[in-house]
């Protein structure tokens, strides 16, 4: 049998040349095998559909189950490791933390929400330190941080592993495809943040600066020498002399995990009679895709991050006053903003020094007072 | 070739600590220990210069690199 004869018998039930070719249209069970799976599809596709996307989100929330788990472990290893056997079992502790959650202010009057919302987040904040306190006698205000800080990256990988897994079985429980869709469509960056989460757990404990330490790197580096004050919670600040300007630095006090207070900062400097001409700020911002890490860009404007408080006050005051408020910026991914610094980004940091030279002198006039604030968190950085 | 199409193996990224002598103005870059920070004073025999061995070091900056 040649290949032309092999051919010719496929073909039969196709209504090919061979003999009783009788055509798709009367071949009954060719019928059978083109119309069923449209049926198939018509009736159930969103559920097959469900099936196959089901197994990517499991796989993912199976990632984040395992990710929420390690950063809890590891929170708790450390914490032992700093309260030793004096404390008993901080286990319990710790876990209700990890499971606080904060009921934002209701915003359908927007209108004097601001103060509400600080309130809220301070008070979050001011507990959360007292209880991470009251683990041990003996933790200094550095160890203190960094457990407040990996408490609050094992809470987020907890709220994220929640929220993920609560939409898959919400849609499961539904048999509903389109409410799977925005998981689906989301869950490639809440990944990506996830993994930067756990990644940044290892930075905090071992106290290495993070990419989003740039900030304090370049205003500590001009602090050097200079008798510092401490204007609010856990924010320094260093008056120095530049070109015939007054310069007043701030930034977070180093090398503990904070990112201090600079608003309410700003506020006791102004309120103590200091008259300022100019805020600079320098801060990590997040990188567009295609954009090159660690480039450097000036623009206008609050640089700060965070939920917005601090941004508010600071051109609150400047708005009102008229000051011009002048950023600059070092881009960096996600990723690089949370874990351990990476050395293009630390060796932009004399290079921005040197721009916020030039920028105070193209801007300012001799004998004006400019406030330069090092934006963002101060692990691993003193000044 | 295939490694790469398919992620390979991923390189280890370790810390690194530079410091600068204060005298002589010498850099250095080692691997970061426990207790560094930017801009720390070491003093002591561990913070003596390794080219004037005179003045004390201060740490310049800590980040991570991609080892060997």
């Amino acid at each position: 049998m040649n290949f032309t004869e092999v051919a010719d018998q496929l073909l039969v039930g196709w209504g090919g040349s061979g003999e009783g070719g009788g055509g798709i249209e009367s071949s009954p069970l060719m019928m059978l095998i083109w119309v069923l799976p449209i049926i198939l599809f018509v009736f159930y596709g969103q559920r097959i559909q469900l099936y196959v996307t089901s197994g990517e989100i499991k796989k993912a929330i199976k990632k984040l189950d395992a990710y929420r788990a390690e950063s809890k472990d590891g929170l708790l290893g450390h914490v032992r490791g700093i309260v030793g056997p004096a404390v008993r079992n901080p286990d319990d502790r710790i876990s209700r933390f990890i499971d606080y959650f904060t009921i934002m202010p209701v915003d359908m009057d927007p209108a004097g929400i601001v103060p509400k919302i600080k309130h809220v987040v301070r008070t979050r904040e001011d507990v959360t330190r007292q209880q991470v306190r009251a683990l041990s006698d003996g933790m200094d205000h550095v160890q203190e941080s960094r457990v407040q800080t990996l408490l609050e990256i094992a809470a987020s990988l907890h709220m994220i592993h929640k929220t993920v897994n609560h939409m898959f079985l919400t849609a499961k429980k539904q048999n509903n495809y389109p409410l799977i869709l925005p998981l689906q469509m989301v869950l490639p960056f809440v990944m990506e943040q996830a993994e930067a989460l756990r990644d940044a757990m290892s930075a905090f404990e071992r106290g290495l600066p993070i990419g989003d330490g740039i900030g304090p790197m370049v205003v500590g580096g001009m602090m050097r020498g200079l008798a510092t004050e401490e204007p609010a919670l856990h924010t320094v600040s260093a008056r120095d002399e530049f070109g015939g300007r007054g310069l007043i630095l701030l930034k977070a006090k180093g090398p503990a995990s904070v990112v201090g207070r600079p608003a309410d900062a700003l506020h006791r400097i102004v309120r103590d009679g200091q008259a300022i001409h100019a805020i600079v700020m320098i801060d990590a911002a997040l990188k567009l895709e295609g954009e090159e890490s660690a480039s450097v860009s000036h623009g206008f404007g609050a640089a700060i991050g965070g939920i917005g408080t601090e941004r508010y006050a600071i051109e609150e005051y400047a708005s009102e006053n008229g000051i011009p408020v002048f950023s600059i910026v070092v881009k960096e991914s996600v990723r690089e903003a949370i874990t351990p610094m990476t050395r293009e980004i630390a060796e932009r940091a004399d290079e921005v020094g040197q721009q916020v030279h030039d920028l105070i002198l193209e801007n300012t006039e001799r004998g004006q007072t400019v406030l330069v604030i090092g934006v963002g968190n101060t692990a691993g950085v003193a000044q | 070739m295939l490694g790469r199409i398919w992620g390979g193996k991923k390189r280890q990224a370790a810390e690194y600590t530079t410091t600068s002598c204060e005298k002589c103005g010498a850099v250095q870059k080692r691997r970061f220990r426990a207790g560094d920070y930017v801009f720390k004073e070491i003093t002591g025999k561990e913070g003596a210069c390794a080219a004037c061995g005179g003045g004390a070091v201060t740490v310049r900056s800590i980040f991570s690199e991609d080892g060997e």
